[in-house]
């Protein structure tokens, strides 16, 4: 939710010299203060007594950190003195902090870690929209790796750019902090950056909402399953930790679903924020099998207007091609012809059945041919689309580690290669023009096309 | 001689000393003698060679200090005077950039010179500086500890052994890093991380109070019994890896002509570098007084140790802060089910009648009492706080300047934190270089830079490991596809190997145009590898102007971009234009 950077950089700098009062904010022993800067506002904070941190991920002292488009909060656990310097649209300290929580949950967590015998635990944070899931996920995240552990964070929420871009569903290995100024951070995709890089698995589901296309949802979130255990099997790092599982608003009408996530990622705990219903509904339904918590809601938790989102969104697709203010990074395009490009979207009428599609629940999921053999026998995922410009132009597409040759089931479980955006297209001269991350060819790989799109 | 010359002698020794890439006991005596003949140049020679130790590889920092040690040892005066001025400087910042075998080296060279004296049988050097060198060690350093004290046949309490809290630390600290090193070994070894948890506390008690030097003894002894079973246990350990590892693998040690004694070379694997720190060496590093042939299990041991301490002091303990109060009211309050199925040693002690600690293994930070269940979580209490306090910054005591990261006081840590301080610097100096010409802006937010590469496909997503990148030589440079990523059909986009083209644009009749620098006519080609009409070896600039440059004009133009693919930073430039 937190990400930074205006399009730059030197105008905006003049304004902040001029306003060069800071203010400095005493914040007490196990409170917040919370900040919202807009878009267009630039705020540096400084750290200047004490420790703080933001999201778990404790803050160097002395050293400005700057805020755009950024709603969050500073956490203290002993006292601390902040100063900053900016704009802000709010702010104000509050000691209604759900952290105390969030640190007893933390411990609960590590006590499972360290008994011996027990396995790692791989949580689910369940909840209704804006009740503070992606900030507990990017605390109890940051909060292992402070403990030198290496949890695996799997986003399952399409609207939320984790280590990607929006319409992803990502699984990302947390080896080192989170970049607070950005939100979550650089990956490997970009070049030398301040902090190490992560390295996730992407897969595109391509839209905002999950139910406009469950089945491929579906198909993409026991996918990344598979691939996010597999892994953890190998890793002993992670496999200490275990996983940390965000997830789109679901409620009791998405039980299905819920109990798809719980067998694809082996899920042994599952914590619900702030939704007394779906707790007791789960309780019946899980019985014993796996831990069941439940958290309140976040106090401070602000709603993340549709506005503000799709701002978050548009920047994180600019940063994954453009970088950021610290370390930019230049794109490339490239004119193709039309026979260059093979582009498939989701199939049509897959629309949110969640009846329909049911893979193998009590077997112990994620084996390949439970996946496969249900693929021939259901309808399709994916469809070809058309090369043209209604189709195409200022789309953002996902391009697949599949080959445009591969068939349409292969290219319907591949995951992210990478991504472009079709920035022009010539129906006349059957000409696509394309935004590359890396230099050189356009990639011979199979695409997705979502509902985003881009303009510069 | 004037000046000048003795200044060229400096540079002269400065060159010759780039030979000692490798432990040559035939360079160093060379170097000792043209030191000795050139006194008059001697602060031009010691600035040589405290420039080479300060620029030679890690690798042969060593070597250079084994010359300053010659130097100063065989000739003495002035040398010893003026490498004394920066002696504190000179030998701390290369050991934290050191690895582990070699700090121990650098440590026993340092041993050496709290003894050696000079001819007129004072001191070595002056003492400030290696009195600061010393503090540094104890602070930094476990397997370093004040004063070697001399070793004991039994620790009898009537003995006047110098007793003060730092040894205890530094005994806390050493088992602390058995510990850690068995469980590295076996990470399931619950057992070691409670007396982790243990010790860190105890440590904490003796810091923040003072004890009266009987209570001290009384500690001492409980630590020392500790530090000898973990001692033992590791020892076995080790063998049981010994017997597992190739037998070449194992007495790989080479002897060094040395001034010193004879060091051996560590091994490659980590963890047995750790274990032949404290076994292979014979020697007993800590210079521990040998306890009795009792092997007292681990467990009686701390349980013991903590009941003496209950009795002792810990009542008295007040500071809010700090957890341990707390902790041990907890740990006496709990009388949970524990996990534990071994058999618990319980122990004659006279002291403790209704202790509850009495059956349960002694932990610590009783993490167990976090249950993973709603009221638990919800409950707000003094206990957790604390807990956490105590893993996050008491644990972590060492704070990176520069990103917030934190680091323990083992020595493994602080190996990761020297690491991790490196790291920073080389990716600094990196992004530093890339956009150094960025105008008045602090280093880089003027210039881009491009090296952007694709994600992993699933099979190499399963094979990566984060930590292995991290700690290669040059994690920073990681571009991913290249030498991780096997997979076929992948670009590899290292920056090298970029190729500068730009495609002709379909709207081009002629297929030819100007280069937007030295005006001259650039044409288009068919590369086959591509499939399509380019000019080669031209760049855009990467505007959307349409203009061409010939990629070496661009370069020549803007001499920061290197070979390396154009930045956003230029695109600005050339469109202001
Ligand atoms: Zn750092
Ligand atoms: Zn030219």
């Amino acid at each position: 939710m937190l990400v930074s950077f205006p399009e730059d950089s030197i105008l905006t700098k003049h304004i902040i010299k001029l306003k060069t009062d800071a203010t400095i904010v005493e914040i007490e022993a196990k409170s917040e203060w919370r900040f919202e800067v807009a878009f267009e506002q630039k705020l540096l904070i400084k750290v200047v007594e004490g420790n703080a941190e933001i999201f778990g991920t404790e803050l160097a002292n002395d050293i400005e950190y700057k805020f755009t488009g950024a709603k969050a909060s500073i956490y203290t656990h002993e006292g601390c003195k902040l100063q900053y310097q900016g704009e802000v649209s709010s702010e104000y300290i509050s000691e209604e902090t759900e952290m105390g929580h969030y640190i007893n949950l933390h411990l609960a967590l590590e006590n499972i870690r360290n008994t011996a015998g027990s396995k790692a635990p791989n949580v689910l944070i369940l909840g209704a929209k804006d009740s503070g899931k992606t900030t507990l996920a990017k605390i109890l995240s940051s909060y292992a790796l402070r403990m030198d552990r290496q949890p695996m964070l799997v986003n399952l929420d399409p609207s939320n750019s984790v280590f990607s871009i929006p319409g992803s569903l990502t699984a990302t290995p947390i080896s080192d902090i989170f970049d607070v100024e950005e939100g979550w951070g650089n990956t490997y995709t970009s070049g030398p950056t301040l902090l190490h890089p992560k390295q996730p698995n992407v897969r595109y589901y391509g839209y905002d909402d999950i139910n406009t296309n469950l089945k491929f949802y579906k198909e993409n979130i026991s996918r990344l399953g598979l691939t996010a255990l597999s892994r953890l099997q190998v890793d002993l790092d992670i496999k200490r930790t275990g996983m940390i599982v965000d997830t789109p608003p679901l409620g009791l009408k998405n039980i299905d679903l819920i109990q798809d996530i719980v067998s694809d990622f082996e899920i042994s705990v599952i914590v619900v924020v702030g939704n007394e219903r779906l707790f007791i509904d789960l309780r019946k339904k899980f019985n014993g099998r796996l831990s069941l918590v439940k958290i309140p809601k976040s106090a401070g938790v602000v709603e993340i207007d549709d506005a503000f989102k799709r701002k978050l969104q548009q920047r994180a697709i600019r940063e994954y091609f453009h970088g950021t203010a610290s370390t930019p990074l230049s794109p490339y395009t490239a004119n193709v012809d039309y026979k260059y490009i093979k582009a498939y979207k989701p199939a049509s009428g897959n629309t949110s059945v969640d009846a329909g599609f049911n893979p193998s629940i009590d077997q112990l999921g994620y084996d390949l041919s439970a996946v496969t053999g249900d693929a021939k026998s259901k309808s399709k995922l994916i469809e070809s689309v058309e090369n043209n410009s209604a189709n195409l132009l200022y789309a953002v597409v996902a391009i697949l580690h599949a080959d445009k040759k591969d068939d349409e089931d292969v290219v319907a479980r591949s995951s992210v290669f990478g991504f472009a955006v079709i920035s022009g297209a010539d129906d006349d001269k059957h000409f696509v023009r394309i935004l590359l991350p890396v230099p050189g060819r356009v990639p011979d790989k199979a695409m997705i096309v979502g509902e985003f799109r881009y303009t510069e | 001689m004037d000046e000048k010359d003795l200044q060229n002698i400096g540079e002269d020794f400065y060159t010759n000393m780039e030979d000692l890439t490798f432990n040559s006991r035939p360079i160093i005596t060379n170097l000792t003698i043209i030191a000795e003949e050139n006194t008059q140049a001697a602060p031009y020679i010691v600035k040589a060679v405290e420039k080479r130790i300060d620029k030679a590889l890690h690798t042969q920092k060593l070597f250079a200090f084994y010359l300053l040690d010659s130097i100063c040892k065989n000739i003495g005066s002035p040398y010893t005077l003026l490498f004394g001025d920066n002696l504190f400087k000179t030998f701390t910042s290369a050991y934290v950039s050191l690895d582990d075998p070699t700090r121990k080296k650098m440590i026993d060279l340092f041993k050496t010179w709290l003894t050696a004296k000079n001819s007129s049988g004072l001191p070595l050097f002056p003492q400030e500086p290696v009195k600061k060198i010393e503090e540094f060690l104890i602070r930094v350093s476990s397997i370093y500890q004040k004063r070697v004290t001399p070793p004991r046949q039994s620790p009898t309490p009537t003995s006047t052994p110098p007793m003060n809290t730092q040894e205890l630390i530094n005994l806390i600290n050493s088992i602390t890093l058995l510990s850690r090193e068995k469980l590295r070994v076996f990470p399931s070894d619950t057992e070691s991380l409670k007396k982790l948890d243990v010790l860190s506390k105890v440590k904490q008690v003796i810091e923040s109070q003072g004890m009266d030097y009987t209570e001290l003894l009384k500690v001492k002894t409980m630590l020392q019994d500790m530090y000898k079973s973990e001692e033992e246990a590791l020892k076995k350990l080790l063998a049981v890896q010994q017997q597992q590892q190739s037998p070449a693998m194992n007495n790989m040690s080479v002897p060094i002509p040395m001034p010193m004694e004879q060091v051996s070379v560590a091994p490659e694997h980590p963890l047995k570098r750790q274990f032949q720190q404290f076994v292979n060496t014979g020697s007993n590093p800590l210079g521990l007084a040998p306890i009795g042939n009792l092997l007292v299990p681990p467990k009686s041991n701390y349980e013991q140790l903590f009941q003496k301490l209950i009795k002792v002091k810990l009542i008295k303990y007040k500071r809010q802060r700090l957890p341990t109060k707390q902790f041990l009211k907890s740990l006496l309050s709990t009388p949970r089910t524990t996990t534990n199925t071994t058999t618990n040693t319980t122990t004659n002690t006279t002291t403790s009648t209704t202790s509850p600690l009495k059956n349960r293994p002694l932990i610590t930070i009783d993490l167990s009492q976090f249950d993973i269940n709603s009221s638990t979580l919800l409950k707000n209490t003094t206990t957790s706080y604390d807990t956490f306090h105590q893993l996050m910054f008491v644990d972590k005591p060492n704070k990176c300047a520069q990103c917030g990261k934190r680091f323990g006081k083992t020595d493994r840590e602080m190996k990761l934190r020297a690491d991790h301080l490196d790291w920073h610097f080389r990716v600094n100096s990196k992004l530093n270089q890339l956009g150094n010409s960025g105008a008045g802006s602090a280093g880089n937010s003027g210039l881009a830079m491009s090296c952007k590469a694709w994600y992993l496909d699933d099979v190499a997503f399963f094979k990566f490991r984060d930590l292995e990148v991290f700690y290669s030589d040059d994690g920073s440079n990681i571009t991913t596809n290249g030498d991780l990523h096997d997979n076929k059909g992948t670009n590899t986009t290292s920056v090298s190997n970029v190729k500068h083209y730009v495609p002709v644009p379909e709207s081009s009749l002629d297929m030819q145009t100007q280069c937007g620098i030295c005006r001259e006519t650039i044409k288009g080609q068919y590369d086959d590898d591509l499939g399509e009409w380019v000019y080669k070896d031209a760049t855009t600039g990467n505007s959307n102007s349409g203009k061409v440059f010939h990629w070496s004009c661009f370069s020549e133009a803007n001499p920061q971009v290197n070979n390396r693919s154009v930045s956003a930073g230029i695109k600005r430039k050339f469109e202001y234009e």
